[in-house]
């Protein structure tokens, strides 16, 4: 189906949108402009996810034997391959997966692994040893160096109301924007606009332009931010919640072909210590429906092609449960890739290695810096050896 | 820019309105002096009682977890009381200050208010005093300890997280060791633990009493001995000169004055006060190359505009919560490695942040925004929130008491903005207001939200 005929299509049969799909702004004129470049999404669990029981391996001992009470039983597991099954709350993303847009990397993580919440995202963050601190991020050094052709101050977009240490640079940075309303609010003070105008970010001490230039890019942005969020109306239902409006709101920024390529988004709670189950269950739920109406709706725009969405979590979790319930920090875990061009697709690297245990926890297959690397060489175009600091090998997937 | 509110600025948290009026007057010796005097009589902070109570065995699980709940919520009060007296004329500018930068120093993520308090109280001890001492002193505090594992540091499996910090970042710095001292200094430190109850303990039987060999020198060295080794190399007081320079001078060092600090501070048998005096009283500090050059933290910043509004709060959280929407939070350094600082501290959302303080703290109709998710937390924070403060205008008002507007700007920024170009007229036109003392308000609220108040 041609784009143009697939959005009028998506568009007048969008029967759960409370506008009449006419008063919509019209997705035709959009066609006429051709689209350039790739999206990046990124999505960041939060308190590390316990990828075991998100990808049940539903037919090893090992896992049914440390969790007695917390392993999900095979017959409430959603069968994925003879060995494999999601959560029973991510039926969503079972399309997802039999139509190959998703692929699983197990037992991603680093050597020495650190199990502060803090230090780990950090790591994560900023791509550095478990050893090394760095106060730059991998992107925010992609932003200083590598990347061509991305003054736009919102080039990569975190939606939340502070920036990620991943999308700190230290020249350039990421921009930080929870909704396009709360960035107006932020930026409607009348004085510093007339003031960003009096004055310019022209000025002899180089700390006052680099501050006057962050005030009057913020302000500009939040103005461009806030008529492209209002071009579009979303084609499908998104959860409703809080997760589910970050993802309509990027899926909105991409439709209007925004000057934006790489997005940030995260979700909260999975530190679940005590009492997993529901805490979990309602978490995986939010991912999955969301991430689904994502993939469905860039999918309608033809847009699916041209992106590539990574989940991670700054770890994974124990692989015996605790005695409340719950599980305690642990080393290596799942990753999620998803897209409509993805070269593997499925569990690209099998399942959890449950036989090989360091200290009772996963260890690390995949260097998350050969995720990283793979994304910035294969899909972003650039020199991920210059931006990552070293050479880690390049995964198949992307 | 004028003398007496650089040196306030670097070395306090700027003046109040009333110490404006009294000291820009006065010679900055005479500051100096004072600023000396006010730091050496301040007393050690009450420190929570955390022992373990008797009956912990026959507590419930709920009685338990209330009780460690407290601990951690007793960190917020010591923070904000922290905060609190970076503000208070009463106390000392100059101590408070040293604290803040041997805090990101030493930096450490502390959970609890005991010890938070042990080691703040440590650091308010030596601050001004001999290096080696609070060096010592730090090695001993609990928190620390639990924060680098030296917990897990014992003679049959040493571990080495601590006494690799030492050597790199509270000390020498890379390049100036190997790896074989960092594991005969770590060999030194074990045994160095602490009590369930926040206290120091030297586990005997866990100490290794062997003989170690450490940058050159042999013998039965402890951690004491490690530490007076470190401080006899001149490379020490190198890499500490070079700390000091760039956070209290200027950010781009300078070779030659940071060997002069080396110099100072090594011949003194590392005295900070002395070094500090000497800085303080050197014609280079208000050279004016060194104007402005920083970019506050949002802790300077928050105790900056503290001062001038006369902000008070019964609301420990609000402050916390300020500082995490800004981005530093006393007592949670990003890592051990402390707060990069500079433009680290600037992006679009805390800059927007910062520049609408002043309005959401005077008019009190703002919002700020809302602060990044704790990963330990369940679920999502909620959104912006309204601050919870008083302000008492009355000091900045007299300030600004002129008989018009241009004479009430003028003085005002000489107290806030000394020295800058600043566009009056511009200032001036969103100043206008009904009555003189609202408009003297409104150029406040204006001139602490220029770019320009966020250098220091």
């Amino acid at each position: 189906m041609k784009r143009r005929t697939f959005i009028e299509y998506s568009s007048l049969a969008s029967t759960s949108m409370l506008v009449p799909s006419f008063l919509a702004s019209p997705f035709g004129k959009k066609t006429e402009r051709s689209r350039s470049g790739r999206n990046l999404v990124i999505i960041q669990l939060n308190g590390g996810n316990d990828g075991l029981n998100t990808v049940i391996p539903y037919r090893n001992d090992i896992y049914y034997r440390e969790r007695p009470r917390l392993a999900i039983p095979q017959k409430e597991a959603l069968t994925i391959t003879d060995e494999l099954a999601f959560h029973p709350a991510m039926e969503a993303l079972r399309p997802v997966y039999d139509q190959g847009q998703l692929a699983v990397l197990h037992d991603v993580g680093y050597p020495n692994p650190d199990r502060s919440h803090f230090r780990s995202m950090d790591i994560w963050h900023t791509a550095s040893d478990a050893d090394e601190y760095r106060t730059d991020g991998w992107l925010g050094r992609y932003l200083d160096n590598q990347c061509v052709g991305c003054e736009a101050p919102y080039h990569a977009l975190e939606i939340d109301d502070s920036l990620s240490l991943a999308l700190k640079g230290s020249d350039k940075s990421g921009f930080a924007m929870s909704n396009p309303d709360q960035l107006q609010r932020a930026t409607e003070n009348t004085f510093l606009k007339a003031l960003g105008d009096h004055q310019g970010d022209d000025h002899d001490h180089e700390e006052v332009s680099y501050l006057y230039k962050t005030m009057i890019d913020t302000q500009r942005s939040a103005r461009y931010l806030y008529e492209q969020a209002g071009k579009h109306r979303n084609t499908v239902a998104y959860p409703a919640n809080r997760f589910g409006d970050d993802l309509a709101l990027i899926a909105k920024l991409i439709l209007a072909d925004t000057d934006t390529r790489i997005y940030y988004a995260s979700l909260t709670g999975f530190d679940t210590h005590a009492n997993q189950q529901g805490p979990q269950q309602r978490l995986l739920q939010q991912y999955a429906d969301g991430v689904s109406a994502f993939v469905r709706e860039l999918q309608e725009h033809d847009l699916l092609d041209d992106t590539l969405i990574m989940t991670f979590s700054e770890f994974g979790r124990r692989v015996a449960q605790n005695g409340s319930n719950g599980t305690d920090h642990g080393a290596a875990n799942n990753l999620f890739l998803m897209g409509g061009k993805l070269k593997q697709r499925g569990f690209v690297n099998g399942g959890p290695d449950l036989q090989n245990l360091a200290d009772g926890d996963l260890k690390y297959r995949v260097d998350f810096r050969s995720v990283y690397a793979t994304v910035l060489d294969h899909w972003l175009d650039t020199d991920a050896d210059a931006v990552l600091g070293g050479r880690f090998d390049r995964l198949g997937v992307v | 820019m004028h003398p007496i509110h650089h040196l306030h600025s670097r070395f306090g948290f700027g003046l109040t309105p009333d110490e404006w009026q009294k000291l820009q007057n006065e010679s900055v010796d005479r500051n100096v002096t004072q600023l000396l005097k006010d730091a050496r009589r301040q007393k050690p902070i009450p420190t929570p009682d955390e022992s373990i109570p008797d009956n912990i065995r026959t507590m419930s699980d709920e009685e338990r977890a209330e009780l460690f709940k407290d601990r951690i919520l007793s960190v917020a009060t010591i923070n904000a009381d922290w905060l609190s007296r970076m503000a208070d004329s009463q106390a000392s500018p100059l101590l408070e200050r040293m604290c803040l930068f041997w805090h990101g120093h030493f930096a450490c993520d502390i959970k609890s208010g005991g010890l938070a308090a042990s080691y703040l109280n440590t650091i308010r001890q030596h601050a001004l005093g001999r290096f080696g001492d609070l060096a010592k002193g730090i090695a001993r505090e609990p928190a620390m300890i639990r924060y680098l594992n030296n917990q897990q540091n014992r003679k049959q499996s040493p571990n080495e997280n601590f006494a690799r910090e030492l050597l790199e970042l509270f000390t020498i710095g890379r390049g100036n060791y190997t790896e074989q001292d960092i594991k005969e200094a770590a060999r030194a430190f074990t045994g160095w633990s602490s009590n369930f109850d926040g206290t120091f303990r030297f586990r005997r039987f866990a100490h290794d009493y062997g003989t170690k060999t450490f940058m050159g020198r042999t013998g039965k060295w402890d951690g004491d001995d490690i530490i007076d080794i470190i401080l006899e190399q001149r490379a020490t007081a190198e890499f500490l000169a070079g700390r000091m320079y760039r956070y209290f001078v200027n950010p781009a060092g300078d070779p030659q004055q940071i060997a002069q600090i080396a110099d100072k501070l090594y011949d003194s048998g590392y005295h900070i006060g002395e070094t500090l005096e000497y800085m303080m009283r050197s014609d280079w500090f208000y050279a004016p190359q060194h104007w402005r050059a920083q970019i506050k933290s949002p802790v300077e910043l928050i105790a900056g505009l503290m001062r001038s509004l006369g902000i008070q709060t019964d609301e420990p959280l609000s402050l916390i919560y300020l500082q995490r929407v800004l981005g530093q939070v006393l007592f949670k350094p990003p890592n051990v490695a402390g707060w990069p600082g500079g433009r680290h501290w600037i992006d679009n959302a805390t800059l927007m942040a910062r520049l609408n303080l002043p309005s959401v703290m005077i008019l009190g109709s703002g919002m700020v925004g809302r602060a990044k998710d704790n990963p330990k937390s369940a679920m999502r924070e909620d959104g912006p929130r309204k601050l919870n403060v008083s302000v008492d205008l009355r000091p900045l008002l007299a300030v600004g008491q002129a008989d018009n507007p241009s004479s009430a700007l003028a003085q005002l920024s000489a107290y806030l903005l000394p020295g800058m170009d600043l566009p009056t007229d511009l200032i001036e036109r969103y100043a206008r207001a009904s009555s003189p003392q609202e408009s003297v308000a409104f150029a406040a609220i204006r001139l602490m939200s220029m770019p320009e108040y966020q250098l220091s």
